[in-house]
Parts: C-alpha cells; sequence; structure tokens
C-alpha cells in the first residue's frame, strides 16, 4: 500500500473509531430510535383515524393513502436532514482548531502526514459516518411507512442515496468552520449555513406557490450555492416521481420546501460544492500555525 | 564550502535570525541557535520567552515570520525533515478508547516506521508501560504520568534523528523523571539530538551537554552547562565555628575558601552548594522575568 493511502487510511479509520465512541452519537442513536419509535406511533394514529374515515378516492380524484403515507414520510425525511446536518457537523465540528487546543492534533502533524490528507481523511470518515446514518435512517423510515400503510416510495433506493450526499454537504462546511474559528462558533456558522439553504428551498416553493419569478429566482440561486438543500428536495422528488394525476400534484407541494426534481448537474454541484470548500479548507490549513 | 573539503554534516536544528511575530506580539526576536547531531540541548527560559514557540518553529507546526530554521539541512514542512523528528508537546491529549499498541501502531505508519510489535514492546518498556495489565488498558483509564511517558514513547517511534521534548517530566513523579532522564542518555549514546524544553533546571543540568536560555524571544546566553555552572554560584560550608554563606563563587574558588577555613585552625563539616550554579546562571540570564 503507498504511502499517501495508508496515512489516509490511519486518519479515517481513527476518524470512524472516534466519531461512533462520542457520547454525543450514543445520545444520537437513543435519540434516533426514539424519533422513529414516535414517528411509527404518530403515523399509526394518524392512519387509522384516517381509515376509519374509508380513506379511498375522494371526490376530487385525489388517493388520500397515497397522499398522508408520502407526506408523512417526506416530514420523516425533513426530520432525517436535520438529523444528518446535526451528526455531519458535530462529527467536524473541532476537526482543526478544536483538536488543536486539546493537543490531539499536534502530535499527528508532526509526522510527514500530508495536511491535505490529513483533511481528506477526516472528511472522508465524517462524510460515510453521517451518510451511513442518513441511509439507515431513512430506511428505518420506509419500512415503518410500509409496515404502518402498505405504501411504499417510487425510488426508494434513490431517495436514501440523495439524502446520504446531501448530508455529506454539511460536513463539508463543517469541517471548513473547522479550520477558520474555534468549535462553538464553527457550530453556529455550520447551522446558519444550513438554515440559510433550508430558506432558498422554502423560497423557491413559495415563488411557485404565489407565482412570483423574482422570488424562485433568489430562492434557486441560494439551491446553486448550497447544492445540498436541492439534493435533498430531490430525494423528496424520489418518494413519488412515478406517481402520476393529483396525487402528484398534492405531494409535491409537501412540507418545508418540498419535492422538486433535478438533473444529475446539481450531483456534479454537490461534488464541487465539497471539493472548492476542502480546496480553500486545505489551504487555510496549510498556513495554520498550531 | 571549497572543492574538496568534507561537508560538515548537517546540524540537528539549524536557526538562524528566526522571528516569529503573532499579531503585534514578538514571541521570537532573531534567534540564531544550533543543535548538533547527537547533541542534548536544554532550552531554558521565563513563560512565555518564546520556548515552546522555537520547538513548535523547529518542528514544523509553525511558520517563520522571518529568518530560517533548518532540520538536517530540511524545512522543517517537509515531509523529508518530519520523517525525522519525533516531538511531545506541551499539552497533548491521545484518543482515550485507545490503547497503547494502537496508538503507537498508527504512529508507526504516519512515521513509515516497519518496526512493529519489536518496536512497539521496546518503546513501552523504555517507559516502563510494557506489563500486560497496563497494556491491556485504554489510554483514557491512563494517569497523568503514565500518558506522559506514553507521549515520550510515541515521539520515540521510528528512531527520529531528531526528538523535541516540551516540558516531558512536567506530570512525573521522581521515579519516573529518573527513567525519562535514563530514556535522554540513552537517545544521546544512540545519536540521537535531543531539545529538551524544561523549567526543572535540575534535571537539564543532568542530563543535557549544553544550555540555551531565551528570555523575551531574545537567546540570552548559551552554553556548555559546566561553562554555566562555573560561572558563579552560591556555597554553603558548615565549620565548628558555624556556618558561613559565600556568594558569586566559581568553582575553582571553593577549594580556595575550604582551604582557608581549614587554615585557621576550623573543623569542615560539610560544603554544600545553595542552589545549583545553574540556577544562579539563570537568574541572571533572565533577570527580572522570573515567569
Amino acid at each position: 500500500m503507498s504511502r499517501l493511502a495508508s496515512h489516509l487510511r490511519v486518519v479515517m479509520v481513527g476518524g470512524v473509531r472516534d466519531a461512533v465512541r462520542r457520547r454525543l452519537f450514543a445520545v444520537l442513536a437513543v435519540l434516533s430510535v426514539i424519533f422513529v419509535a414516535l414517528y411509527a406511533t404518530g403515523l399509526t394514529f394518524v392512519w387509522h383515524e384516517a381509515q376509519q374515515r374509508a380513506l379511498g378516492t375522494n371526490d376530487v380524484g385525489i388517493d388520500e393513502r397515497i397522499v398522508i403515507a408520502s407526506t408523512f414520510t417526506g416530514l420523516a425525511l425533513f426530520a432525517i436532514h436535520f438529523l444528518g446536518a446535526v451528526v455531519g457537523a458535530f462529527l467536524v465540528i473541532g476537526t482543526v482548531r478544536g483538536d488543536a487546543e486539546l493537543g490531539v492534533l499536534q502530535a499527528l502533524l508532526v509526522r510527514p502526514l500530508g495536511r491535505t490528507t490529513y483533511l481528506l481523511g477526516r472528511f472522508a470518515a465524517a462524510a460515510v459516518v453521517a451518510a451511513a446514518y442518513v441511509a439507515l435512517m431513512v430506511l428505518a423510515c420506509f419500512v415503518v411507512s410500509r409496515v404502518v400503510t402498505g405504501w411504499w416510495p417510487d425510488s426508494p433506493w434513490l431517495a436514501i442515496a440523495r439524502m446520504s450526499l446531501a448530508s455529506v454537504g454539511l460536513v463539508a462546511v463543517g469541517l471548513l468552520g473547522s479550520v477558520l474559528m474555534a468549535s462553538a462558533a464553527n457550530g453556529v456558522t455550520t447551522f446558519m449555513v444550513f438554515g440559510l439553504a433550508l430558506l432558498g428551498g422554502l423560497l423557491d416553493q413559495l415563488g411557485e406557490g404565489i407565482s412570483s419569478p423574482a422570488t424562485r429566482h433568489v430562492g434557486q440561486w441560494v439551491l446553486r450555492v448550497f447544492p445540498f438543500e436541492a439534493m435533498y428536495q430531490w430525494a423528496l422528488d424520489a418518494l413519488t416521481n412515478e406517481t402520476v394525476g393529483m396525487e402528484r400534484l398534492v405531494v409535491t407541494l409537501g412540507p418545508f420546501g418540498g419535492a422538486r426534481s433535478h438533473d444529475w448537474g446539481i450531483v456534479v454541484g454537490q461534488v464541487a460544492f465539497c471539493a472548492v470548500l476542502l480546496t480553500v479548507a486545505s489551504w487555510r490549513l496549510r498556513r495554520l500555525d498550531l | 564550502m571549497s572543492a574538496g573539503a568534507a561537508a560538515e554534516p548537517a546540524a540537528a536544528i539549524e536557526a538562524t535570525a528566526l522571528r516569529k511575530r503573532f499579531g503585534s506580539h514578538e514571541a521570537l526576536a532573531g534567534v540564531d541557535l544550533r543543535v548538533a547531531a547527537g547533541e542534548v540541548v536544554g532550552l531554558l527560559g521565563p513563560n512565555g520567552a518564546g520556548k515552546s514557540t522555537f520547538v513548535k518553529l523547529a518542528c514544523g507546526l509553525a511558520r517563520p515570520t522571518s529568518g530560517t530554521v533548518r532540520v538536517f539541512g530540511e524545512d522543517p514542512r517537509s515531509s523529508v525533515a518530519r520523517a525525522r523528528i519525533g516531538y511531545l508537546a506541551e499539552l497533548f491529549r491521545f484518543p482515550a478508547h485507545l490503547r497503547s499498541d494502537e496508538l503507537l501502531r498508527d504512529h508507526q505508519v504516519l512515521a513509515g516506521s516497519e518496526g512493529d510489535l519489536a518496536e512497539r514492546d521496546d518503546l513501552l518498556a523504555r517507559v516502563g508501560l510494557d506489563d500486560a495489565p497496563t497494556r491491556r488498558r485504554r489510554i483514557g483509564e491512563y494517569s497523568k504520568g503514565m500518558q506522559q511517558r506514553l507521549g515520550i514513547a510515541q515521539a520515540l517511534v521510528g528512531s527520529p534523528g531528531l526528538v523535541l521534548l516540551d516540558e516531558p517530566t512536567s506530570a512525573l513523579d521522581p521515579s519516573s523523571r529518573l527513567d525519562v532522564r535514563t530514556v535522554i542518555e540513552g537517545l544521546r549514546a544512540s545519536g540521537t539530538a535531543v531539545l529538551l524544553n524544561s523549567h526543572l533546571l535540575g534535571e537539564v543540568e543532568r542530563v543535557c551537554d549544553r544550555v540555551a536560555i531565551i528570555r523575551r524571544g531574545v537567546l540570552v546566553a548559551e552554553g556548555g552547562v559546566h561553562d554555566l555552572d562555573a560561572a558563579s554560584g552560591t556555597v554553603s560550608i558548615e565549620t565548628d565555628a558555624g556556618t558561613v554563606t559565600h556568594r558569586g563563587v566559581d568553582r575553582d574558588a571553593v577549594a580556595e575558601l575550604v582551604a582557608g577555613h581549614v587554615a585557621a585552625g576550623r573543623r569542615v563539616y560539610r560544603v554544600e552548594a545553595v542552589g545549583s550554579a545553574l540556577e544562579q546562571a539563570y537568574l541572571e540570564a533572565v533577570g527580572e522575568d522570573r515567569g
């Protein structure tokens, strides 16, 4: 194995090992189980109530079963999008300045380990953990939706892949922040970026709802700058991308910046977004006194 | 250098007019210091004098504002130089969930060491952490002193040509300090250069060949430990007529003082250095900046 690959492996394995052993991760695991349990409970109640109203196709030709199941699953995806951001951000929040203040970093970077290699290793570790966490949570919610309602997303694996890729964007934001600022400031900044991107999605949705091209334009620009939000919209779209008719119209206008179809350019945009942030982080880290 | 002349071996550390500024604060104001290969040099100075900054520049963790520092002739930020450096920071923390063996194995990979298990066994034995129960424990369960000893072992992974130790004995009990002294003496014997940054003058006096004293970012004294020792000191002489303290005496003067007491018909019971001569030299060099 080349020296670069061995260094990358040590940093990455160390990063994953550190991540899963943090107390935060144990707390998160418990909260995640509680979240899935609450989701199952809530969906069961709603479904039961709806069935008592003799669910079926209503007067305007909408199958309420599809609407209820997909909307609730979409809501769950929003919550998971947020949880994925929490996981991604907290895995890297103190990667550079935080670890340097604790004296963890110096012993590693005094070795013939490139600072860019270190960053890439930590990014890969956090990205793998965050993406795996999001994938597991989304899959759990899909299974719950299936068991309770009998509904299953049109393209579940696409939805999982897009949600996972969305979480990686926040990892890159948090990693750059860890080079530029202290952990607390980085946490605040990372969630402000998350909120800003979310706002972009809402503006895009709102602009469509009120037929305001200017509002949509602003929203779409925000989505271009922060493509992880667009990835989330695209994941929502995968829930019902093969659904047609009135149901399709209703579920597309889902909550919190709902489903929107994008093309593969957004994946390129997301990869470029991460690459640019990592390049800036690497450039800054190479000049940083530790 | 003239053609044909034998090339002088590159110094372990060669700092020339080294300056480091943090905003408006000048941590180092033009330091020239050479540490030869195989030499053990003590770096002394009050808190905030710039010692740790010098160490960080020498191991490539920080960039000089101006001037140069070379490690075995290379830029310390280069991977070639860093492959020859072992470093123990003043403040450090290892992942609590690892075991000593796992930590050293990671550092072996990063340092490019092929020492494998035999090297890890040797290093842990040198710092007294090689017994099976200790090796089974996680680092988070170690005492501060054990972690510091592990830090020293970590710094020695890959048999570096230069070891930079920043306050390596600050958390150690007297017997552990003796172990560290033995380790440093072993390094000297194996031709490894050591830069020891310490507040413990007695420690430095015992193990170092040379001492450099930094005050407010400037090198104010430098020389062999015994050169500085000889400069001045305070000696207490206990005789049957009472105890007399003599200040500012050098090594040769002590013998004359004792001879003088004997010639005066007094019985001499004890001759004792009050504080070390190095301590005296240090206090003179740092003046009012006593940390």
